[in-house]
């Protein structure tokens, strides 16, 4: 478990410490949503209309971006080959990273979510439940992409690659999120039970599928 | 099944096959659109536009069954190391996505006059055209990879993954098209899905047939080629071995 | 039925047939390209 911490604590200090690549990403997903209403026009109707699905939206993309991240940098240093030798089980170490990855991307997205959501001119109680919601999801979306990063390490021009094969997957997590942010609007969020529940039983599944499968995806990788 | 991983086994029983469903798909195609344009009512809602239905359904269950035996063979391939397997997703993936673009094309036409648009967001067309997305997913990553061999085992892992999300990829649209549904009596779905009576049936299964006949024929056929490739590319890899040597 | 009645569909030819040709182009060309694939 302390190791599981330990390494938490490595990769969120290592990144600090290097050119804070991922503030980056949060300051994509505020650009990203800002573009909207300078694109389409102010009128406060619209955006509210369309708040829940640019929230979910940009934050696949901003999550897409930073997806690759994930894992190129110990690749390239061969800090994960190295680590495959700890006592530790590699599924243990890939779930650091994710959660290290999921703090320093969707976690701020998720803490700046409420305040683009106020920008968007949506209730206050929208605002409010965009929060954990866009949490969630990034969550579920570092999973399952830490999947999807592995499968795609050493192929060439991985971005683009990673982006055509990830977004597909991510539609149905989009669906959900964005329903439970519509529905706290139209029929209140005690009402939007349904998608929360699908979207948790997502995480569910991925929480202890995804850092087994990524390790053997990752090992496969290192086998070269 | 583990007997052709062999590739020699699957040469054998692969040649038989193309015969058979070569011979079978000439005589299923005729059939079906004899059926399909001429022997089959038209219906009272749409008139005409429901004969589209016959290329276009079909399509639409001969492209999930393919990625279904891709995620198939992709089980086998990373399972048990099973070259066939391995190679008939790289020979499956293009038909796949030919049949998904079939199914997108004939299910615009089909929309649009009744519509006035050329694309209608219901949840089969929408969930087809998810699959279409998966398809090009897979053919990317199929040759991303210095190593052919990485791609094809990249490619099965990708299947498997696709595979399981499909339940909850069609789920979530359909539910998704529950909720955006204008309660109206002539929605999209309701287009889309016209009450089915034998008339209708059997020249959609007649269709359906010889649909996956001509995919299995195509498909062992590219798989061959797949296997002379792959054997082509070893005979290269060990002559470099020995001329170095 | 009657021929040009065959053609017209009700007013629907344009998609109807245009939905056939585009499906029989498509399988035309999975049949053209695994055979080429075959030979090169």
């Amino acid at each position: 478990m302390s190791i599981v911490l330990g390494m938490i604590a490595h990769d969120i200090k290592s990144d600090m410490k290097g050119s804070a690549q991922y503030i980056s990403i949060t300051m994509f997903y505020v650009l990203a949503i800002t573009l909207f209403p300078l694109a389409i026009g102010p009128e406060t109707n619209m955006l509210r209309l369309m708040a829940p699905g640019l929230l979910v939206v940009c934050a696949v993309l901003s999550s897409l971006m930073a997806q690759e991240r994930m894992f190129k940098e110990d690749l390239r240093d061969g800090t994960l080959e190295m680590l495959t030798f700890s006592n530790c089980p590699y599924a243990l170490i890939i779930f650091a990273k994710i959660i290290a990855h999921w703090i320093l991307t969707g976690l701020p997205a998720s803490i700046i979510a409420p305040v683009l959501a106020l920008m968007l001119d949506t209730s206050i109680e929208q605002a409010l439940i965009a929060a954990p919601v866009i949490a969630t999801l990034c969550l579920i979306l570092s999973l399952l992409g830490a999947m999807l990063a592995a499968l795609s390490l050493k192929a060439r021009k991985g971005t683009v690659l990673l982006a055509l094969v990830a977004l597909p997957l991510y539609i149905p997590m989009l669906i959900f999120s964005t329903s439970i942010l519509d529905m706290s609007a139209t029929v209140g969020i005690n009402n939007a039970i349904a998608p929360s529940l699908f979207l948790l039983s997502i995480l569910a599944v991925l929480l202890p599928m995804s850092p087994i499968v990524s390790s053997i995806l990752v090992k496969w990788t290192i086998e070269e | 099944m583990f007997g052709y991983a062999n590739s020699l086994k699957f040469e054998k029983l692969s040649k038989a096959l193309i015969g058979i469903l070569a011979v079978a798909s000439a005589i299923l195609f005729p059939l079906g659109l004899y059926y399909g344009l001429l022997g089959s009512p038209d219906d009272y809602q749409q008139s005409q536009t429901v004969r589209i239905m016959y290329v276009h359904v079909p399509a639409a269950w001969t492209a999930l069954f393919c990625y279904m035996s891709m995620a198939g063979a992709g089980l086998m391939h990373i399972i048990w190391r099973h070259t066939v397997a391995g190679l008939y997703i790289r020979a499956a993936c293009g038909l796949g996505a030919g049949f998904t673009a079939i199914c997108l094309i004939t299910g615009s036409l089909w929309g649009a006059k009744m519509w006035g648009t050329w694309w209608v967001w219901d949840a089969r067309l929408t969930s087809v055209l998810i699959l279409f997305f998966l398809y090009l997913g897979i053919i990317a990553l199929k040759d991303a990879f210095d190593n052919p061999e990485r791609g094809t085992t990249a490619c099965a892992w990708l299947s498997v993954i696709g595979a399981v999300n499909i339940p909850i990829i069609k789920f979530s649209v359909d539910w998704w098209n529950t909720l955006h549904q204008p309660a109206s009596l002539t929605s999209p779905s309701k287009m889309l899905n016209p009450a089915m009576t034998n008339e209708f049936i059997i020249p959609l299964l007649i269709m359906a047939a010889a649909y996956m006949t001509l995919f299995g024929c195509l498909v062992l056929i590219r798989t061959r080629t797949e296997i002379r490739l792959r054997k082509e590319m070893v005979k290269n890899m060990r002559s470099v071995q020995h001329g170095l040597v | 039925m009657d021929w040009s009645e065959f053609i017209a569909m009700d007013g629907y030819g344009l998609y109807v047939w245009g939905a056939y040709g585009i499906t029989f182009f498509i399988l035309l060309l999975m049949l053209v390209t695994t055979w080429i694939g075959s030979r090169s």
